[in-house]
């Protein structure tokens, strides 16, 4: 499976080993290999960018570990697919009626802009 | 002045209240209570062929009405005796929209019921439960003059208030078989001709209603036999067994929520038990104070209720050792607990508390009106504005991060799970070292704190009364403090034995039977009161009982009327004529006060409003107990089978011991003097 179109692709397998990355030009690093720090720049990129995954139903991983990891991460993303807009979007954040207010005041009254 | 009772039951629908009406007993309370003008208002029915009947068989007004449950509130609708058939039909309504009696109807409804309501009197609970609301009394606008009270202390303070209603004051009684003392709660209206019309008129001014049909509202009737009392400050004066006190209980009898203080009731018997007694009373009556000072000793034990530092210790020597284990059997690694998440750990959750309360502070300080000039003189809104802006955006950042990181430790949680199952190396338990050191944190500054609270020191003190109420932080002595502190049977020795130990005393009290969590705050500092008197000296046994009795006094202004009998009894005169006196005559103009004395110093030198003379006498070889009263001012005292006393032999022969005893001491003092 694929997600997306003329995106980046974040998660690929290749010669039966499960690989991310977190930029365009970043090395592919193993999945064995991803930490916290690693997961939450997948996550970023997610949610910035379009992105593709290589799905692992044609594909097989050898290390068991690596498929545990691989299939993790490509779930749970794959369901932040649904509400990936959601998770951006701030319309429900707390506060964000009072910041477009004095957002918005603090620039009608401020005489530099108003000029 | 015609005398009127407005409010009377002669049928009840509700099972559980249901009583037999007897039209002998409504003959004769009528009569008894010379009343000139009665409404039937049963509650949410009215019955036409009862009614129908009373008027017959009375030979005053009598007038249809009905008491309706009204918005939570009740109403008096009381009607004209012209067409009864349509009174009774609309009333129907009103009873088939209650059939249960416990549901209220809407003013619209009740204006869709009975249309046009300048029709009829309508007379709303107003200081007398059930109460109209407000809203609802808006509601009915310039239908309603009058408004029932439940008391003549509530007359009167209608009364005298410009913005109340007019008020009235009625019977609200069951006519039954079994009544025996009729009540005397009527109200006198200054009219010629009786309707509901002139009724009407009357009940518009506040100069046509009256307690007494010729003083005003300087007294009101207190029995059905005619005794009346002062709105004021009544004496009752009398030898010894000639009725004072139970005058005084036929008095309480009749006035629900009234405040007796009964002789000697605060005189000390026990050192110890009064002393303990004493100590409770002052608590429980400072209780607001203690619970006020404790507020934050709450918030702070609260915080650290769920606390276990033996669980966290616990848990840290777990996790070293299987750190230890894993580090040890590089052997048994795998490619599972090689993979770098195996041993991740969480992201902590950093809560946004202190941004949410910088951001409602800076909001305040923008929302503010009433001190706008002194925050603009020293930082401009536009500038607050600019940091708000700023605050929240960074909240809104945080936030995201937040939500992100939750994320991220789900995903690690799963992934670490399911690697674990897999390997035979040891796994390390999670372990939130953050949390256990703030933990560790917490307790140090709790420990801390209650130490700084323990700390023996005056936390306030006021005058009352011509004493000092002295508060005191400090520690608890004893076990049997705690015990009685909780009122429990429960030991308190162990949790006592490390009270020195905050902590450890926290974990003690929570094993204790039946101490209440929300409780437990109280058991760390014990606040004490004193009371302390002129010279700063702890008051004494006698001391004590003075103050109870001002304090007794001056929350009489809660109830109905303030009954004192021979305060004499238990304190000197000093005390009766310097304190006594004068907060009884305070009282006196909020609450009717019946005092019972034989004493001089209490009974002349107070100035009542009104005298009550009660005496033993023989009629016709029988024992007949008299009650003559009047204002002091009269010549005479009459009683209300019209016999009478002369004033000025009743105060000599009460007060002075007889003319002649006067006369003698006078002349014995002016000798002393010269």
């Amino acid at each position: 499976m694929t997600i997306g179109v003329e995106a980046m692709k974040i998660l690929k397998i290749d010669n039966n080993k499960g690989f991310y990355r977190t930029s365009a030009e970043s090395e592919w690093v193993e999945i064995d290999a991803i930490d916290k720090e690693g997961l939450m720049a997948v996550l970023d990129v997610f949610l910035n960018s379009d992105v593709e995954m290589d799905s692992l139903d044609d594909k097989e991983l050898q290390n068991q570990a690596q498929l545990i990891i691989y299939k993790c991460i490509f779930d749970k993303l794959s369901t932040l697919l649904e509400y990936k807009n959601k998770f951006r979007d701030e319309s429900d954040r707390k506060y964000l009626k009072e910041l477009k207010k004095y957002s918005d005041e603090a620039i009608s009254s401020d005489p530099a802009q108003s000029d | 002045m015609k005398k009127i009772d407005l409010h009377i039951h002669t049928h009840s629908a509700d099972s559980e209240c249901s009583f037999d009406f007897d039209m002998e007993r409504l003959q004769e309370y009528v009569k008894t209570l010379k009343i000139d003008c009665i409404a039937i208002t049963n509650h949410n029915e009215f019955h036409l062929i009862q009614f129908v009947q009373i008027q017959k068989a009375l030979d005053v007004l009598v007038l249809p009405g009905i008491e309706i449950d009204l918005e939570g509130g009740q109403i008096l609708l009381i009607g004209p005796d012209t067409d009864l058939a349509d009174f009774d039909s609309k009333c129907q309504k009103v009873t088939d929209l209650n059939p249960n009696k416990r549901d209220s109807i809407s003013v619209a409804k009740l204006k869709e019921i009975f249309g046009d309501l300048s029709k009829y009197l309508l007379i709303p609970h107003y200081d007398k439960n059930p109460a109209i609301k407000d809203e609802t009394l808006n509601a009915l606008g310039p239908h309603v003059t009058a408004g029932e009270v439940a008391s003549p202390k509530k007359f009167m303070y209608c009364f005298n208030n410009d913005e109340k209603l007019v008020p009235v004051y009625f019977s609200d009684v069951r006519i039954e078989a079994s009544l025996v003392n009729f009540p005397a709660r009527q109200t006198y209206i200054a009219c010629e001709e009786l309707t509901l019309a002139t009724i009407k008129n009357c009940l518009r001014d506040k100069n046509k209603v009256a307690l007494s049909p010729s003083d005003g509202n300087k007294i009101f009737q207190v029995f059905d036999d005619g005794q009346q009392l002062s709105t004021g400050l009544n004496v009752v004066l009398g030898g010894r067994s000639t009725g004072k006190s139970f005058t005084l209980e036929r008095i309480l009898k009749v006035t629900p929520n009234a405040k007796y203080i009964p002789q000697f009731s605060l005189v000390a018997r026990d050192q110890a038990e009064d002393e303990q007694r004493f100590n409770r009373f002052l608590n429980d009556n400072n209780s607001l104070f203690s619970q006020d000072y404790l507020a934050d000793l709450k918030n702070v034990v609260n915080d650290v209720l769920d606390i276990d530092l033996d669980e966290n210790l616990k848990r840290v020597d777990e996790y070293l050792t299987s750190l230890k284990k894993h580090a040890n059997e590089t052997v048994r690694h795998d490619a599972f607990s090689r993979a770098k998440l195996f041993n991740e750990e969480k992201y902590p959750d950093t809560e946004q508390n202190g941004l949410e309360e910088l951001i409602a502070s800076t909001q305040n300080l923008i929302k503010n009106i009433e001190f706008k000039s002194v925050v603009e003189k020293h930082v401009s809104i536009q500038d607050l504005k600019a940091l708000i802006v700023e605050l929240m955006t960074l909240y809104g950042e945080r936030e995201q991060t937040r939500q992100k990181r939750k994320w991220v430790n789900g995903l690690v949680a799963d992934i670490k799970a399911m690697l674990q199952i897999r390997t035979s190396a040891t796994t390390i338990p999670d372990l939130d070292l953050y949390a256990i050191a703030m933990d560790e944190i917490r307790i140090s500054k709790f420990e801390q704190l209650i130490r700084k609270a323990r700390a023996r020191r005056e936390l306030m003190r006021r005058g009352i009364q011509g004493f000092q109420l002295v508060a005191t932080a400090g520690e608890f002595e004893g076990a049997g403090q705690l015990k009685l502190l909780s009122r429990l049977k429960s030991a308190f020795s162990g949790a006592f034995g490390v009270y020195s130990e905050p902590y450890r005393y926290l974990q003690e009290l929570r094993k204790i039977d039946g101490l209440a969590v929300a409780d437990l705050h109280k058991y760390f500092v014990k606040i004490d009161f004193k009371i302390l008197n002129q010279d700063g000296y702890e008051a004494s046994g006698g001391e004590r009982s003075e103050f109870n009795l001002l304090q007794e006094i001056q929350d009489a202004l809660q109830n109905e009327m303030l009954l004192i009998d021979e305060p004499e009894s238990s304190f000197d005169n000093i005390f009766l004529n310097e304190s006594v006196n004068d907060i009884i005559r305070e009282i006196s103009k909020s609450i009717p006060v019946v005092l019972v004395t034989h004493n001089n110093t209490v009974g002349a030198s107070i100035k009542p409003d009104y005298l009550l003379f009660t005496n033993k006498e023989t009629d016709n070889g029988k024992i007949v107990y008299r009650v003559y009263s009047g204002f002091p001012t009269n010549k005479k005292l009459r009683s209300v089978d019209g016999k009478t006393v002369s004033t000025w032999e009743v105060a000599m022969g009460c007060l002075e011991a007889g003319a002649d005893a006067y006369d003698d001491r006078r002349r014995g003092y002016e000798d002393i003097k010269d």
